[in-house]
């Protein structure tokens, strides 16, 4: 039994989640409050978002290096959008259209040209960046208050972002895995050739994995918009890079055809945890900064380790 | 497949098992809360704009400083993002909100994006203290120099050095940064008060480039043959232009003034190639905004009223549009004071 488990990459991350928040409670009395872990799902949940849409496209074998990008792409337009008198439900929705588009033109790009996914989001990752910074002039706008409640509020005791992002999921998880889209993304992942062949529309497929990532993104740029109550172009700086951490830790193989969902989010909580917690206790952030890095690396190697125990054994 | 689906469950659960260790360990933590007894302490958060670059770990000198003054009263902590963004801030400032500190010191990354945070610390009870970047909520803002004070200072040294008279050159940054603009004006209105027979020749753009400012300086000296000086501002730029006049064999002929940091500037103070540099005192400012912290937390700071701010005397609060402000002294860097400052 013990054996088995420790061959569940799922199951380390939870003993690994279980360490972290009993150290972080040690670090700090505030830490196991319902107050300040309410408040941390709200961070746990818009972290896991980006993480999810990052998974998808890691599926695939590619990799969405434009996700903070687009972030800050959707938070600058949701304000301009609610400037210029748009009404606000109809602003999120165009703002996660702009997301989804984005993602489609990485998408294409990526499949009709095809150039490897890490160049071409590279690329983008500059063009929204840019388009942002263009059209806001790089100052902050106010959005309306009737906003707030998507980034402030609570349905029941729970925060916004964690019911969207747990809806979220669900849908997710949903399609991947008792419809053929997951199959699909798996085999394109494992074999983009093999998939060809056996008849899957690889294109198809691919740009629906980008769509998603891009209307994550622009999503997490909606909520965490309407959480501090302004919209900036320069919101999700390194987002990308929280996001790959997130799926890879959570065990998806960077060469594609492998990734876990839950993983990547309990993976999100881990991360996310040790960084509030390190900040309650008052650790200074470069010291913060080692210690993340530290950690991925050793949980990193040890999926490995197992990962290559399992394919001797069998 | 269908195992993956029973993961993602798997993962709901484990969020719920979270907030179940919450529940048992609220009753642990505020047990241990009550019996720590740290209620007399006064708790100050001070967060830079980033950690890690020079001139805020000149400004964390001051803060611990203070700090180690004021001894057993305060606990301060020094905390900040590692990359100068405001969502970085909120998102550190969400999670110190929780632990009640007294008062929140903040330097800004956006005046705007930051304020919903600052008035959910303010509804916890919590007093902010912005400084060094306002922010559009808070108690008290501790501002740099004051800027008619500053630009009246460089163009005194400059006065004082020429002899009240002839013909000077400005180098700014960009016509529009804030800073810029006021202090010009400072010294246009010191120039038509004190000094009429200075003559303000040209007034140029370097952005925050020492090379720039270094072919700038040398243009200006050579369109017009009688300039008598160079106010440089930006501190990147008054080292290219003191190179310029080195390079045109010019040291004493043409006097160069402005403002930039002293460990940039040592090398030009001590060979005599500049007289003094203006600029504030970096860790004053961190040691004032503590001292200003633990007063607004303990006794309470009044417009108007003075109040005292350790080594650095009395401050008197101005009223202004949000609340109040304070600004900090002027320095001048000379050849002689110099080395007692490392930013």
């Amino acid at each position: 039994m013990i054996k088995k488990l420790t061959k569940n990459n799922f199951f380390i991350l939870l003993v690994v989640l279980a360490i972290v928040m009993g150290v972080m409670s040690n670090l700090s009395d505030y830490f196991l409050t319902p107050l300040y872990l309410l408040n941390a799902t709200r961070f746990i949940s818009e972290t896991s978002l980006i993480g999810l849409g990052m998974t998808l496209v890691i599926l695939t074998g590619g990799i969405d290096l434009s996700v903070g990008s687009m972030m800050a792409l959707s938070s600058v337009c949701l304000g301009l959008f609610c400037q210029i008198g748009i009404p606000s439900i109809l602003a999120v929705v165009f703002s996660l259209l702009i997301g989804a588009l984005g993602g489609m033109l990485n998408g294409y790009v990526v499949c009709k040209l095809k150039l490897p996914a890490l160049i071409v989001t590279l690329a983008t990752m500059e063009l929204f960046r840019g388009i942002a910074l263009g059209i806001s002039g790089g100052s902050a706008i106010a959005i309306p208050e009737n906003l707030y409640f998507l980034g402030q509020g609570d349905i029941g005791p729970l925060p916004v972002q964690l019911v969207v992002t747990t809806l979220v999921y669900i849908i997710v998880a949903v399609f991947i895995y008792k419809t053929n889209f997951g199959v699909y993304l798996k085999s394109i992942g494992y074999n983009e050739e093999v998939a060809v062949f056996s008849g899957i529309r690889v294109t198809w497929n691919k740009v629906k994995a980008y769509v998603l990532s891009g209307f994550f993104a622009a999503l997490l740029g909606v909520l965490f918009t309407c959480r501090v109550s302004s919209a900036k172009a320069d919101y999700g700086n390194n987002y990308e890079m929280d996001a790959i951490t997130i799926a890879v830790f959570g065990g998806a193989s960077l060469a594609g055809g492998k990734v876990s969902f839950a993983g990547a989010y309990i993976a999100a909580i881990i991360i996310v945890m040790i960084r509030l917690g390190l900040t309650t206790a008052a650790i200074q952030t470069e010291v913060q900064s080692v210690i993340i890095g530290l950690i991925l690396i050793l949980a990193v190697a040890f999926n490995n380790f197992v990962a290559s125990r399992k394919t001797v054994e069998m | 497949m269908k195992k993956g689906l029973k993961k993602v469950i798997g993962a709901g659960l484990a969020l719920s098992m979270v907030f179940s260790m919450a529940a048992c360990g609220q009753k642990s933590g505020d047990s241990s809360d009550s019996a720590s007894g740290s209620e007399d302490k006064t708790k100050i958060v001070v967060m830079p704009k980033v950690v890690g670059i020079d001139y805020y770990n000149a400004v964390k000198q001051g803060v611990d400083e203070a700090a180690k003054e004021l001894g057993d009263k305060v606990e301060v902590t020094w905390q900040g993002p590692t990359e100068a963004t405001v969502d970085k801030q909120i998102e550190m400032l969400e999670t110190i909100i929780p632990t009640q500190p007294d008062v929140i010191c903040i330097a800004a990354n956006d005046p705007d994006a930051i304020k919903p945070t600052l008035e959910k610390a303010e509804k916890a009870g919590i007093k902010v203290v912005s400084w060094d970047a306002d922010a559009n909520t808070r108690d008290i803002f501790v501002n740099l120099v004051d800027y008619t004070t500053f630009g009246n200072a460089i163009i005194d040294s400059m006065a004082d050095q020429i002899g009240e008279e002839g013909d000077i050159a400005i180098i700014t940054t960009t016509f529009t940064a804030v800073n810029q603009v006021l202090w010009i004006d400072a010294i246009k209105a010191r120039i038509e008060e004190k000094y009429p027979n200075i003559n303000i020749v040209d007034t140029r753009e370097a952005g925050e480039d020492t090379q720039k400012a270094n072919t700038l300086a040398s243009d200006l000296m050579k369109s017009y043959s009688d300039l008598k000086g160079i106010i440089a501002l930006g501190a990147p730029n008054l080292p290219g232009a003191v190179d310029a006049v080195v390079a045109a064999g010019k040291t004493g002929d043409v006097v160069v003034c402005g403002n930039s940091t002293p460990n940039t500037m040592k090398s030009y103070l001590k060979d005599g190639s500049i007289r003094d540099v203006q600029l504030w005192s970096a860790p004053d400012h961190g040691y004032l905004t503590v001292y200003t912290a633990y007063t607004l937390a303990t006794s309470g700071i009044e417009a108007g009223k003075a109040f005292e701010a350790g080594k650095l005397g009395e401050f008197t609060p101005e009223k202004d549009d949000l609340s109040m402000n304070i600004s900090l002294p002027l320095v001048e860097f000379t050849k002689d004071n110099v080395d007692d400052f490392d930013f």
